[in-house]
């Protein structure tokens, strides 16, 4: 099961699961011949298990950046969604029904997108019911999203009146502006996230003095 | 700002750092030569892209703005298109200057080219759409000039968050260098006997070139502003 959870990351994020699994293979292969080599050979127990650990931390992070990449795939598909509904409100406040608007969104869209709303605008086509909305709704999974899309629906089932337009523009506003605050808050965090660095190099310059002082001492002491 | 005088200065700055700390001139040239490439070919150029991307929507959203309430008073393309002009810089002015012989519609439509966003797509769309059926420009337009500036507010707060963080990071990296730095003095002596075993040499050496890095993940980081649109290749 969790297998298959792995291969579904993998390839839902566009890598080949083979692929990705024979680097991580060899990865491991070399680390491992690495730590043999320096027990057997050098004799150095310590560096060896540092090599374990090091291939170890490695595995973490390869493994951990299928999902990290998944999450930002899923983010920037919500967040292309929240940019075209705001070019949808235009067109929908300027007398264009929710089907020619949609249709009028093409142009705007990343492919997956511009797939999706194809999809959307074919089963509109066949079924009247909020049912292609819904599964339009299906491919976000921010929740918020699903009730943008009801309210859209609306629209079509009651005709484009002032309430609906209200009702929508109600969601969709408060989704506008939570995906602005939310924009601001991530180059805030990631940028936040720099001083880190000066830090790491404050430590890096104690390591490199501290290792540089025992290794003259140690010196020092062989002499006496 | 001329990104390669501060490159410039700054590699300077580092090239001293590593001389100062190693006395070893071939680690300080190392370092002199690598900063200056990095700043040169890889900051100067991001930052120019990132400067040229901020400063053409802002150019983007005076021109929407002034267009849109200016057709609406006047109620001439013509007019709204003078009122644009007045509002924007002279490079944009070159641009507009360029495509005298257009109508007032392939003009907008044109600079589509130049303002390479989404939002001033929409607002070519919203403008044939009055040009075709008339009606209140403002009102068909609303939602247009909030979205134009959510992004613009969205670009003002980035780059007052920018300077603040970049004004951080320059501060803190400048302590750790100090430290380094002054413990050559502070040390003395002693300092001679560290500086020369390879270890301390190579460890200078490593410190700057991860200076550089993460300089170089700032402005990664930097740059990444959403604009919907605009792709960095954009001339």
């Amino acid at each position: 099961m969790k297998k298959n959870k792995l291969k579904e990351t993998i390839e839902f994020v566009g890598l080949s699961y083979k692929k990705e699994l024979v680097i991580i293979l060899v990865i491991n292969v070399v680390f491992l011949l690495a730590a043999i080599s320096i027990y057997i050979f050098i004799k150095n127990f310590i560096l060896a298990i540092i090599a374990l650990v090091g291939v170890a931390i490695l595995d973490y992070f390869m493994f951990s950046r299928y999902n990290d990449k998944k999450k930002t795939i899923l983010k920037n598909r919500e967040n292309e969604l929240v940019s075209i509904i705001s070019y949808f409100d235009v067109y929908i406040r300027n007398n264009k029904n929710v089907y020619q608007s949609f249709n009028q969104l093409i142009p705007y869209c990343s492919n997956w997108m511009k797939e999706k709303i194809e999809d959307l605008l074919r089963e509109i086509d066949e079924d009247k019911s909020i049912q292609p909305f819904v599964n339009f709704a299906s491919n976000f999974q921010n929740l918020s999203m699903h009730s943008l899309m009801i309210s859209i629906y609306q629209m079509v089932d009651q005709g484009e009146s002032s309430d609906q337009l209200t009702h929508f523009n109600v969601i969709f506003d408060e989704i506008a502006r939570n995906r602005q605050q939310e924009m601001i808050t991530q180059k805030d965090k990631a940028l936040s996230g720099m001083s880190t660095f000066p830090l790491i190099g404050a430590g890096m310059i104690t390591i490199a003095l501290t290792i540089s002082i025992l290794t003259i001492l140690g010196d020092l002491i062989n002499v006496i | 700002m001329n990104y390669i005088l501060v490159g410039i200065i700054v590699s300077f700055v580092l090239t001293g750092i590593s001389f100062i700390t190693t006395q070893n001139i071939f680690v300080s040239v190392f370092i002199f030569l690598i900063s200056n490439a990095f700043f040169v070919f890889v900051v100067n150029r991001k930052m120019k892209k990132n400067q040229l991307k901020i400063h053409r929507y802002h150019q983007c959203f005076h021109f929407i703005n002034s267009f849109i309430i200016s057709l609406n008073v006047k109620g001439s393309m013509s007019a709204a298109i003078q009122s644009g002009y007045e509002t924007v810089d002279d490079d944009t002015k070159a641009i507009i200057d360029s495509i005298k012989e257009l109508n007032e519609e392939e003009k907008i439509t044109y600079l589509n080219k130049y303002f390479k966003f989404d939002l001033y797509r929409l607002f070519v769309d919203t403008i044939n759409l009055w040009n075709e059926e008339g009606g209140d420009i403002l009102k068909m337009s609303q939602y247009l000039i909030n979205q134009v500036r959510l992004k613009e507010q969205y670009l003002i707060t980035c780059e007052t968050i920018h300077r603040q963080k970049t004004i951080e990071f320059i501060v803190l990296w400048a302590i750790s260098l100090a430290i380094l730095t002054l413990l050559r003095f502070a040390l003395s002596q002693f300092f001679e006997r560290i500086r020369q075993t390879i270890f301390y040499q190579i460890a200078v050496g490593v410190i700057i070139l991860f200076v550089l890095a993460s300089i170089y993940i700032l402005i990664m980081r930097i740059s990444k502003l959403d604009l919907e649109g605009w792709k960095d290749e954009e001339k």
